[in-house]
């Protein structure tokens, strides 16, 4: 689990998905990783059952 | 011809076309002259098919008169977004990735559009790849209400050209609101029907699980007979469907009364007083006509603002990757932004946000068993100046009360209910249970047909749009 990310967690990320992300960009999109990270976070509070399959295509 | 003749319902034009009142050509014709004394201030269109539209009108007048008759579409001039695929013909994703783009084959619903005899007018600016920029290469379209503010979101073009009278209809995508929210700003109607009842084969993807293809009209009427064209299964899109009921026949039948309508509770007070003062009296004209209303409340809704960027990103991002890794610069800022987001997502965190859409789905199915459609406006505000990141605080909650129908799949059209702030249009949404697309758009016309909105020139192009 990931909660917090600085530009160095930014660019190992970007690394390991092939994306050539410098360390001024990754400076840049540090916060708004961090954001999207924080709405993951916030969904934890959504108690889902461990039969609650994911969803691929909605019915 | 009278410039109101772009105004027209789509089968009052194909009435005076049968009886030789009015030519296919003579329609094309006045449309294009539109399209150019509207241009480049609406910046609608990325390609404008004049020699092809003109050819294609001469054929279908020949068809007339032979009493050679497709249907409702025949000879009707439409607009596609530029994500939709056209043979021959350059498909941009308003993107300098694609910039010289030439598919070789039209996509499912361009090959419908044609089989039913419309005539393809052009291919429809959007915001780059539909995920919320604009790029500078291509430019904002504009509102035809106010050119100084957007058109709103991603199937901008398309639906400036059909609010300024260029066109009769045309195609969008929705995979946040990306129908809905142009519409709303634009005060027409927007279509977004039950997942995977429009093919998507051939039209460039944002996000496989959450992207649709609906219709962009003025009346309710002209959205269902464009989706009852390009509507249906397709053996060459695996998640298509069918055996669902769309005859635009008998759109008038039902009555409000006794329909079970639910108005949906969002947390937050981001509603725009003008805006929720048109939806209360949306509302309060449902309870007149004899509507049970109820309010209805979904506990995993406020989630949705924090379920859509993971739903979105990791797949966006997949479909990027190759160009993400060689091309980043080309895209817009924002884009780019958006698209190197999916790297940094846990691919638990998208497993969970897919399990959090199961409880949502289901929660949606409980509510329609106690209810008939889903109220709510489409968009807490009147079109911005800008369209705002999908990322971003403003992008959420742009899309708060659109993004729940893309998450669960049902369908959902937004129709015009008025103007709010700064005398700017407003929309009403209606959302039903999965499939029950046409019980959608007849509640929509049962609005309509109550008069709050009539077909209108729009302000910002009145000037343009009188006869020269």
């Amino acid at each position: 689990m990931i909660d917090r990310v600085g530009p160095e967690q930014v660019q190992v990320l970007a690394a390991a998905a092939g994306l050539p992300v410098s360390g001024q960009r990754a400076q840049e999109l540090a916060g708004t990783a961090q954001a999207l990270l924080d709405d993951c976070r916030r969904l934890e509070e959504v108690n889902v059952s461990a039969c609650e399959a994911p969803v691929v295509f909605p019915p | 011809m009278s410039d109101d003749l772009g105004f027209l319902g789509i089968r009052e034009l194909g009435r005076l076309y049968r009886s030789g009142k009015v030519s296919p050509v003579e329609v094309v014709e006045a449309l294009l002259g539109r399209i150019e004394r509207h241009e480049p201030k609406l910046n609608a269109w990325i390609t404008v098919l004049r020699e092809e539209a003109l050819t294609e009108a001469r054929r279908i007048e020949r068809d007339f008169q032979s009493g050679w008759d497709l249907g409702p579409l025949h000879g009707i001039p439409v607009g596609l977004k530029d994500n939709i695929d056209t043979a021959g013909i350059r498909t941009t994703c308003a993107s300098r990735i694609l910039a010289e783009n030439v598919p070789s084959r039209d996509a499912t619903v361009v090959k419908k559009l044609r089989e039913a005899g419309a005539i393809i007018l052009g291919k429809n600016n959007l915001l780059e790849f539909a995920y919320g920029i604009v790029h500078p290469d291509y430019g904002q379209s504009n509102n035809p209400w106010d050119p100084g503010r957007t058109a709103g979101g991603s199937s901008s073009g398309g639906t400036a050209s059909v609010a300024a009278g260029q066109v009769y209809a045309a195609i969008g995508t929705d995979t946040g609101g990306s129908i809905r929210i142009p519409a709303s700003y634009c005060s027409i109607v927007g279509m977004k029907p039950t997942y995977g009842l429009v093919s998507r084969r051939g039209v460039f993807p944002l996000s496989w699980s959450l992207d649709h293809v609906g219709p962009l009209a003025r009346t309710v009427e002209d959205a269902a007979v464009v989706l009852s064209v390009i509507a249906g299964r397709d053996p060459a899109e695996p998640t298509t469907i069918d055996g669902v009921d769309l005859h635009p026949e008998g759109l008038d039948d039902v009555s409000l009364q006794g329909l079970r309508v639910g108005v949906m509770q969002h947390t937050g007070d981001d509603l725009r007083p003008g805006v929720r003062k048109r939806f209360e009296e949306a509302v309060e004209l449902f309870t007149k006509e004899g509507a049970a209303v109820s309010d209805v409340t979904i506990p995993t809704l406020p989630y949705c603002d924090q379920l859509l960027m993971p739903l979105i990103a990791p797949e966006a991002t997949s479909i990027h990757e190759p160009w993400l890794r060689t091309r980043p610069e080309d895209y817009a800022p924002m884009t780019r932004t958006q698209l190197e987001l999916g790297a940094m997502l846990p691919a638990v965190d998208f497993v969970r946000a897919q399990r959090v859409r199961r409880r949502l789905i289901a929660e949606f199915q409980e509510v329609f068993k106690e209810v008939d459609v889903l109220l709510n406006p489409t968009v807490a505000w009147v079109a911005p100046k800008e369209d705002p990141a999908v990322a971003g605080d403003e992008g959420v909650v742009e899309a708060r009360r659109t993004s729940p129908h893309n998450i669960t799949g049902v369908p959902a059209v937004t129709v015009p209910c008025g103007f709010a702030e700064d005398d700017l249009p407003a929309g009403l949404q209606i959302a039903g249970p999965w499939r029950a697309d046409r019980l959608v758009l007849q509640v929509a016309r049962a609005y309509e047909r109550l008069g709050v909105w009539k077909v209108q020139v729009p302000r910002g192009v009145r000037e343009q749009t009188q006869p020269a």
